[in-house]
């Protein structure tokens, strides 16, 4: 893997082409469903500090096998060496990843993100959805993670105060990079070829008013979410409570061992240390916050599609009975 | 010889992918090569990957790097088994001596190569994509000759694809970049989609009523089965079913924003009890 080493330069924007975009739905058209389909992008930072990265080509991953790592490392410096005997971009700038139902915000994406753009700078993640594709709108979003959130990560500190102090919340935690699509001078030529011969428009589904299935599965997704993320939750009251208990058994322990001291006082012995009582109620760890936190980044994401869905649909309900307003009004 | 090829289909990640290895050429090479992947069943192959393959080509002689190929054609079978070679492309106006030899290299891979040519130096002032088989010709007993013949090709989409090339035509901003649409800029240009192509149904309805156009039974039939199609409800009732729609919506945006502001609050209280303790 080329190894860029740059650290944490600024990327505003993506520039993908479209022949970036063609492959990855043809890779997850032709992965079975359920399989996330993953490969690596490939492009370069465009220059002049002005923070667009450009990402030129792409491979996919092969299906997991048996000898799962073994192949990963040495496919991927094959099929590097290969491209760069033909020209094309062989510098790692990220990874792409297809998701169904928006569903991809989990720990392994955490970690995988993290690997990458700890020994890339600018690495993105590509996500992109089929099954959201399915109502019309290509779905393809890119994703970083802030500085800060690398840092602590890296520090492995991820309890509340260092998360306060840098200002690390669920929702600054993934921050999205808008995506833009560029097509060459040529490609424009096959563009309008393509168009000339090709006359059927895609499908007419669009408007129709159907709504309750996909709302439905979005919801199913957010309640799975939220019971998760209070699970969570439930554990830090448990610890809490633990916590508290253990304090008061120390305070009794405690204040017993000062009795019994003062009474040896009085007898003339020497008094007991309380070190022992003090190592005897250690403090139960910590749980871990980052599961909650990336439970919470689900949630948020899975809030926005339902919102935005819920507004490409409330405009077509006017359009619709706008529509047979008028109809019945000419009747 | 097995069946021979009737039907080329291509994907449309095919010709950006040839695109690019030409723009991406070295600088001696007038044109670009490379592998087709797909499958064939009966006399139609359906193309859906390529690749490039590294060449040199002079005047006399051409040099093609076959284990090149054949590597890269390795590491495609592990992302995907099914894919076999189906052929090869080159960019370029004409099919040269040289692409004989070529084709006879494929020839081994595959009983019948296709040969797609895509003309990225746009002569006619248009790209101009054309898919061979080859077949011998000549009187047996002297040398024998080859014929490339044309084949049909017929640009086929998975339907993710079709939205991604019409998005590539329609949503161009002034620097020719294409941006991500917002969903009701999506709903409007559906719309006007719609309002544009009433409009021409009804300049034809007008053109036949006034006998400009030839009236067509079969048009006519399939405007009446159209109208009719749209239900006629009651206005009361569809408000009804509207405004229910409507709640549905509104209840369930209001619910995730909810539980969104939950975890907001979730977090305030927690910084809170930490900096109070």
């Amino acid at each position: 893997m080329e190894a860029l080493a740059i650290d944490g330069g600024e990327v505003e924007q993506v520039q993908l082409d479209g022949q970036v975009l063609l492959k990855i739905i043809k890779h997850s058209t032709s992965e079975e469903t359920g399989l996330p389909a993953q490969g690596v992008l490939l492009g370069l930072m465009k220059g002049g500090g002005s923070g667009v990265l450009e990402i030129t080509n792409c491979f996919p991953f092969p299906r997991v096998t048996d000898n799962a790592d073994f192949d990963e490392t040495n496919y991927q410096m094959d099929m590097m060496r290969h491209l760069r005997n033909v020209n094309i971009d062989h510098l790692h700038v990220g990874w792409y990843q297809t998701t169904y139902y928006s569903s991809f915000f989990n720990k392994s994406f955490l970690e995988s993100q993290f690997c990458y753009q700890s020994s890339i700078g600018e690495a993105v993640v590509l996500v992109y959805d089929p099954t959201r594709t399915n109502q019309n709108e290509i779905a393809i979003r890119a994703f970083r993670l802030s500085n800060k959130v690398m840092e602590c990560y890296k520090s492995g500190d991820i309890s509340l105060p260092n998360c306060m102090e840098n200002n690390i919340t669920f929702e600054t935690m993934f921050p999205e990079v808008p995506v833009i699509i560029r097509n060459s001078h040529l490609a424009q030529c096959l563009l309008s070829e393509l168009a000339g011969q090709s006359s059927q428009r895609s499908s007419k589904d669009f408007l129709g008013l159907g709504t309750s299935r996909v709302l439905e599965n979005d919801v199913r997704f957010l309640m799975d979410s939220i019971d998760t993320l209070n699970q969570e939750s439930a554990k830090y009251v448990v610890y809490n409570r633990s916590v508290a208990r253990l304090n008061n058994q120390k305070m009794q322990a405690l204040a017993k061992r000062q009795i019994e001291n003062r009474e040896r006082l009085q007898k003339g012995e020497r008094p007991v240390p309380e070190d022992d009582i003090v190592r005897q109620f250690q403090q139960p760890p910590l749980p871990p916050r980052l599961d909650a936190m990336v439970t919470a980044c689900q949630i948020n994401n899975y809030v926005e599609q339902i919102k935005d869905y819920a507004t490409q649909n409330y405009a077509k309900l006017f359009l619709a009975e706008s529509v047979h307003r008028s109809t019945s009004g000419t009747e | 010889m097995a069946a021979s090829v009737k039907l080329c289909k291509v994907h449309p990640v095919v010709f950006f992918a040839i695109v690019d290895s030409y723009e991406r050429r070295s600088e001696d090479s007038r044109r670009v090569i490379g592998t087709l992947l797909g499958s064939c069943e009966g006399g139609v192959v359906e193309v859906t990957s390529s690749f490039c393959v590294p060449h040199q080509e002079s005047e006399e002689e051409v040099a093609v790097d076959m284990e090149f190929a054949r590597n890269m054609y390795d590491l495609h079978r592990k992302v995907d088994p099914n894919e076999a070679i189906v052929g090869w492309y080159a960019t370029g106006p004409d099919v040269t001596e040289h692409s004989i030899l070529i084709h006879d290299y494929y020839s081994r891979e595959n009983r019948t190569p296709v040969h797609l040519t895509v003309d990225t130096s746009l002569k006619d002032a248009h790209m101009s994509i054309v898919a061979y088989t080859s077949t011998k010709i000549g009187v047996p007993g002297s040398t024998e000759g080859t014929l490339f013949a044309p084949v049909e090709v017929e640009i086929v989409y998975f339907p993710p694809e079709k939205l991604a090339v019409d998005m590539f035509l329609e949503n161009k901003n002034e620097q020719g970049l294409v941006e991500m649409s917002s969903e009701l800029k999506q709903i409007s240009k559906a719309a006007s989609n719609i309002s544009d192509l009433l409009d021409v149904m009804m300049k034809y309805i007008d053109d036949v009523i006034a006998g400009r156009i030839a009236s067509d039974h079969t048009v006519g039939r399939t405007l009446m089965d159209m109208i009719d199609s749209t239900p006629q409800i009651d206005p009361d009732k569809l408000h009804d079913m509207v405004t229910d729609n409507l709640k549905d919506l509104l209840m369930v945006s209001y619910l995730s924003s909810l539980s969104k502001t939950q975890l907001a609050i979730q977090e305030k209280l927690s910084n809170l009890l930490l900096s109070n303790s």
